[in-house]
């Protein structure tokens, strides 16, 4: 169960967004990318089918989530941001003459529940749609059978349509399907914009974490291939759980390595960071899901120096998104954690709203499922980089036509204990590059604004 | 020279971590006869106390510790003494693990409802300025790590004084080996006791609040993997010797830098070997070592005095009730079935589905535990291995699905008597830990293997069809469910009641006796061992097909530790008893916590609304049960039912009297073998 825990946490790492695809194709950067007259989402058509009271007037969803992770963070975070948004969609009067209820909060503490809860949440609770952020998401085959519009953290490989497997065409989330081995132009980038030469790569044993290990190699491939002037100088992809990395950074020091990259959890980069303190070693982390405030307030200054690359726009790009602006305002005053998991599961109502909306006030599950697949630059708000759902359910490894046109990411650096802005442009936080494999580094890079409309 | 010295200097270093523990394991076990595999997560009690009060709440140092180390952890062993152990001094090795396994399962979620540090960060130790390093022959220990290293040796030195040189620690090891011979002698066994648990959580106390400086977490995950790590050194010194063990735990932490510094990096060795370590040792040693093969574990020479453990209810029946109670329950099957199947949606078919499949897997622990009499820990590695196994046939051989379960079963089985063949000769808890480390050695090596679990993406199990039945559908795959567990029940009723059954039975209680009327103990087990291992891997291949991958998760050594506890909580030796453990183990998470509890809450008190309770409730429910183990060795339900059936007996034979009711039936007097479902 550990290696799998792992596994999961490990999967976000830094070259993980490469599939992402953004689309030139303008859209708008409000909370909605709508087709329907503004006037008809407050019409009321009733009938329309399991998860929607005609009686009590409620869009019913289920939420599953892993309350409580056994190796750190609490995932029921993603449900108060998915609650916070939709109060303040129901206090602005709903949609189409209804609320947007979450009918059911289910645990999967373990991920052994994760059929079982599917199940549930499509049999007894009768959930319009399903919001999940779990450890493992084994249900996820059950959900697409079922065609039922699915938002997902997207922390887990099962968002691609698997091998024999049904269509998870009906999946959403934050990104695409992940590539956990897909070398991105990012790392290599920064590493020359940095002057950095000697590089470290830390992952965990592909026991304890199959996606570690294949991010770890797609990042060094990634260093091959775009940027041949910097060394892999050391590669270790067999840490187990809770390791000791003692020796790791010290033959890390031997080899003069000045930037690390890892497919791991905050939990192992922060001993990692403590153990380079420690032995005086002379270099600086890209740290994987570490975008947390509060943890970095605490952390007594081991990242100082450190890369992130947040998934969302950070709170801290100058000017502020409106979007964030109205996450930030919100939950504050609501009392709720702002933390990228609430940020992930306000998003995904975002998401879920917006598929209501182009389906129109005859919405069905497959026609909101429909809505969204035909979006090719979904950005709830402008929050992410644009995803284009006509092609990033399928698995992009080996799939060149499945990626975007860009593959985007917001730099930060940590002063201080602060997350600090790097490489943007007012307005503009992401900076991209061209996700074919083939394409170089280019000399200058593309900038785009919370409006992937408004890119260079 | 520098670099391998100070490799060795690092090593001693992590090996003084494991060393914390594996003297704090092998304490227990001295002092209390106990294999307190819940020994870290009495230390996650301490540890969490400590950050909360220091960290979060910006305590002083001082006062944080005295309140987690000296006065809280002292405290628990008291409680455990009193309110558990001191009754389970004369019990079988065996149900004390057990009881000590319900613990491991249940403290975490205890302290989590008030002090939930998951989310903690930086974790600071108990000496100031914990960070400030000091270079020493090339290695850079910091004064964390330094606390560590001299705490864990005065508290081994202190430790073998004690039991050496003072009359309190011959006293406990009295006690311990015989609390009724020690009484005799003047000693006061119940005083002496709650020192022992007292001085064992005091270090489990110590190493929770140091070892957070290492993991950089606060959480029982992180004690339960470094005493994992540290039961090798434990074995290593028999389980008794606090300097064997101390030295075991700094060597293999040695041994683990040279590997870690001087392997080469990204290859199959190091992939391989970095991981599984602490298992391989420990396998090796339990396999290899001469003196652990003839060591007897800590038990009461008085306590084959004590009465054999009560029969199954059933035996206690009369005719009349036998009809009765069939008919009764017959007929509640029967209606179980019409509901599930006529009007059931597509989640109580799923769970019914569940619920068979999980019967199967734990007819697995009713044959090895209920039956031989032993404890194993890899019965989720045997489901795993026939879900593999059954999902890499059918996918990549394209083979019949309802051949791949069968094989699925035949290659557990196979594995399992290879498995048994060394370990059976250890017996006891010996045979549990070495049924461990090897669960542990596949989670860590042999499930990366891509021909075993797929790699990333777990591997397709399609469902069977059989001719022109094609068991797509739910509800024919419940009906093949249904049938292979009354297959399996009747296996193993007819195992239990038949000769090996015999044999097992009276190998478990008395070996020797056994051994002289010509019977072969190690073939009767090996037997047993094997069939459970079958069961399993036959449970494990329709798991993988109901889910449609054979995922890793399903079958992870943690979890086969947590059907074992469920299992013996409920009934280890019946088929009922698993039936039972298999209902809980499904709907307690999916029903009760989810849906029926909350709407209790809901509806008997206005002021709070409940949603669903976190399903880590259930280990705490399930944990706490598995403490009863002693008391009702033959489950809780059982134990129940036993008294259920004696009142409705009493209540048939006034009724058929009309005067004075009938005695209730001698329990032990119905024997062991009755003809319990």
């Amino acid at each position: 169960m550990l290696g799998v825990v792992i596994a999961l946490l490990a999967a976000a790492c830094g070259n993980s967004k490469s599939q992402s695809a953004p689309s030139t194709t303008p859209v708008n950067t409000g909370p909605v990318a709508t087709t329907v007259p503004k006037a008809d989402l407050n019409e009321f058509v009733p009938g329309r089918g399991p998860g929607v009271d005609d009686a009590k007037k409620e869009i019913r969803v289920a939420v599953i989530t892993t309350k409580t992770n056994p190796i750190g963070g609490k995932y029921a975070q993603y449900a108060d941001g998915l609650q916070a948004y939709f109060d303040m969609i129901n206090a602005q009067g709903g949609i189409y003459g209804r609320k947007l209820v979450i009918v059911k909060n289910r645990d999967d503490t373990i991920g052994l529940q994760n059929v079982q809860q599917v199940q549930s949440s499509l049999s007894d609770d009768s959930a319009f749609a399903t919001f999940v952020a779990t450890l493992q998401f084994t249900g996820a085959d059950l959900l697409a059978k079922a065609k039922q519009p699915t938002f997902i953290w997207n922390i887990n490989p099962e968002m691609g349509t698997p091998k024999g497997g049904p269509s998870h065409d009906n999946i959403f989330g934050s990104l695409g399907a992940l590539c956990f081995s897909c070398g991105g132009h990012y790392l290599p980038w920064l590493a020359q914009q940095e002057g950095y030469t000697k590089i470290g790569i830390l992952a965990y044993s592909k026991a304890t974490s199959a996606s570690s290990g294949l991010c770890a190699d797609g990042t060094r491939e990634s260093y091959t291939k775009y940027a041949p002037n910097v060394k892999v100088a050391f590669f270790d992809d067999s840490l187990p759980f809770s390791a000791d990395i003692t020796a790791d950074v010290t033959r890390m020091k031997e080899a003069g390595v000045q930037f690390i990259n890892t497919c791991m959890d905050t939990n192992e980069v922060t001993k990692l960071a403590r153990e380079i303190k420690k032995q005086g070693l002379n270099a600086v982390q890209q740290l994987p899901n570490a975008y947390d405030h509060d943890a970095l307030a605490a952390s007594g200054g081991v990242f100082n120096g450190s890369f992130i690359n947040p998934q969302y726009v950070p709170w801290e790009a100058s000017p502020q998104s409106p979007a964030t602006q109205q996450f930030l305002a919100y939950t504050s005053a609501h009392h709720v954690t702002t933390v990228e998991l609430s940020e992930d599961g306000w998003l995904m109502g975002a998401m879920f709203l917006d598929g209501l909306k182009l389906a129109g006030p005859s919405f069905t599950k497959q026609k909101v499922i429909d809505a969204l697949n035909t979006q090719t630059a979904e950005s709830p708000g402008g929050l992410i980089v644009p995803i284009d759902w006509t092609k990033a359910h399928n698995d992009p490894t080996n799939n060149l036509a499945v990626r975007g046109k860009y593959e985007c990411d917001a730099v930060m650096k940590i002063v201080d204990d602060k997350f600090v802005p790097q490489f943007t442009q007012p307005g503009k936080p992401w900076i991209c590059f061209d996700p074919n494999p083939s394409a170089p580094i280019p000399k200058e890079v593309t900038h785009m604004s919370f409006a992937p409309g408004g890119q260079g | 020279m520098e670099k391998l010295l100070g490799a060795i200097i690092d090593g001693i270093a992590f090996g003084c971590v494991y060393a914390l523990l594996a003297v704090g394991l092998t304490l227990a076990y001295k002092t209390s006869g106990v294999f307190n595999i819940a020994f870290g997560v009495q230390a996650f009690a301490s540890g969490a106390i400590y950050y909360q009060l220091h960290v979060t709440d910006g305590w002083g140092i001082l006062p944080a510790f005295v309140i987690a180390v000296i006065i809280v952890a002292p405290l628990i062993g008291l409680i455990l003494d009193r309110a558990l152990f001191r009754y389970l001094r004369s019990a079988p090795p065996m149900a004390r693990l057990i009881t000590a396994l319900g613990l491991l399962v249940a403290i975490p979620q205890i302290v989590l409802l008030k002090f939930d540090e998951t989310d903690a960060v930086n974790p600071t130790g108990i000496v100031p300025g914990g960070t400030v390093v000091y270079h020493v022959f090339g290695a850079s220990l910091d004064r964390d790590q330094l606390s560590i290293m001299i705490l864990a040796l005065l508290v081994a030195a202190g430790l073998s004084l004690l039991f050496r040189y003072t009359a309190l620690g011959i006293r406990m090891r009295a006690v311990v080996e015989s609390p009724r011979m020690a009484e005799l002698s003047g000693t006061d066994s119940d005083r002496i006791s709650s020192a022992s648990w007292m001085l064992s959580s005091l270090v489990a106390g110590l190493a929770g609040v140091l070892l957070p400086t290492v993991t950089q977490q606060v959480g029982d995950l992180y004690y339960t993997t470094l005493l994992t790590a540290a039961i090798a050194a434990v074995v290593l010194g028999s389980l008794t010797s606090i300097p064997l063990a101390f030295g075991g735990a700094v060597g293999l932490g040695v041994v683990q830098e040279l590997l870690n510094r001087f392997l080469p990096t990204n290859s199959v060795l190091a992939s391989n070997l970095r991981p599984s370590l602490p298992f391989v040792v420990l396998f090796l040693v339990l396999i290899l070592s001469p003196r652990l093969r003839n060591r007897k574990e800590l038990s009461d020479p008085l306590a084959s005095v004590d009465p054999p453990p009560p029969a199954p209810a059933s035996g206690q029946r009369s005719r009349e009730l036998t009809i009765g109670t069939r008919a009764a329950g017959v007929l509640f099957c029967a209606g179980v079935g019409y509901y599930v199947f006529f009007h059931g949606n597509a989640s109580v078919v799923g769970q019914a589905i569940q619920v068979a499949i999980y019967a199967i897997i734990f007819c697995s622990v009713v044959v090895i535990t209920g039956i031989a009499g032993e404890v194993s820990f890899a019965q989720a590695t045997f489901a795993g291995i026939g879900g593999f196994a059954s999902a890499q046939l059918a996918t990549s051989a394209g083979m019949s699905v309802v051949l791949t379960i069968i094989l699925g079963g035949v290659i557990a089985a196979v594995i399992g008597a290879l498995l048994a063949i060394p370990a059976l000769r250890l017996g006891g808890i010996f045979l549990t830990l070495a049924t461990y480390a090897f669960a542990l050695f596949f989670d860590n090596v042999i499930v990366s293997l891509s021909w075993v679990s797929g790699g990333l993406f777990p591997i397709v199990a399609p469902r069977p069809q059989m001719g022109s039945i094609d068991f797509a559908s739910d509800k024919s795959y419940l009906a093949l469910c249904l049938v292979i567990l009354l297959i399996v029940g009747v296996v193993v009723i007819q195992v239990r009641s038949g000769t090996t059954g015999r044999y097992l039975s009276a190998v478990r209680g008395s070996e020797v006796a056994a051994a002289s009327v010509g019977i072969n103990p190690m073939r009767a087990r090996i037997v047993a061992f094997a069939l459970s291992a079958g069961i399993a891997g036959i449970g494990g291949a329709l798991l993988a097909s109901y889910e449609g991958h054979a995922n890793k998760i399903d079958y992870s050594a943690t979890l086969g530790l947590f059907w074992v506890v469920i299992v013996v909580t409920l009934g280890p030796r019946t088929v009922e008893g698993a039936i039972q453990a298999a209902i809980g183990f499904v709907l307690f998470p999916a029903r009760v916590l989810t849906d029926w509890l909350p709407w209790l809450i809901n509806h008997v008190q206005p002021f709070l609304h409940v949603n669903s309770l976190p399903v880590a409730t259930q280990f705490i429910f399930f944990g706490l049960g598995a403490v009863t183990y002693a008391r009702h060795p033959e489950g809780v339900l059982e134990a129940n039912k036993g008294k259920s059936l004696a009142k409705v007996q009493s209540v048939i034979d006034r009724f058929k009297r009309g005067s004075t009711p009938k005695s209730t039936p001698d329990v032990a007097a119905a024997g062991s073998s009755g003809s319990a479902l």
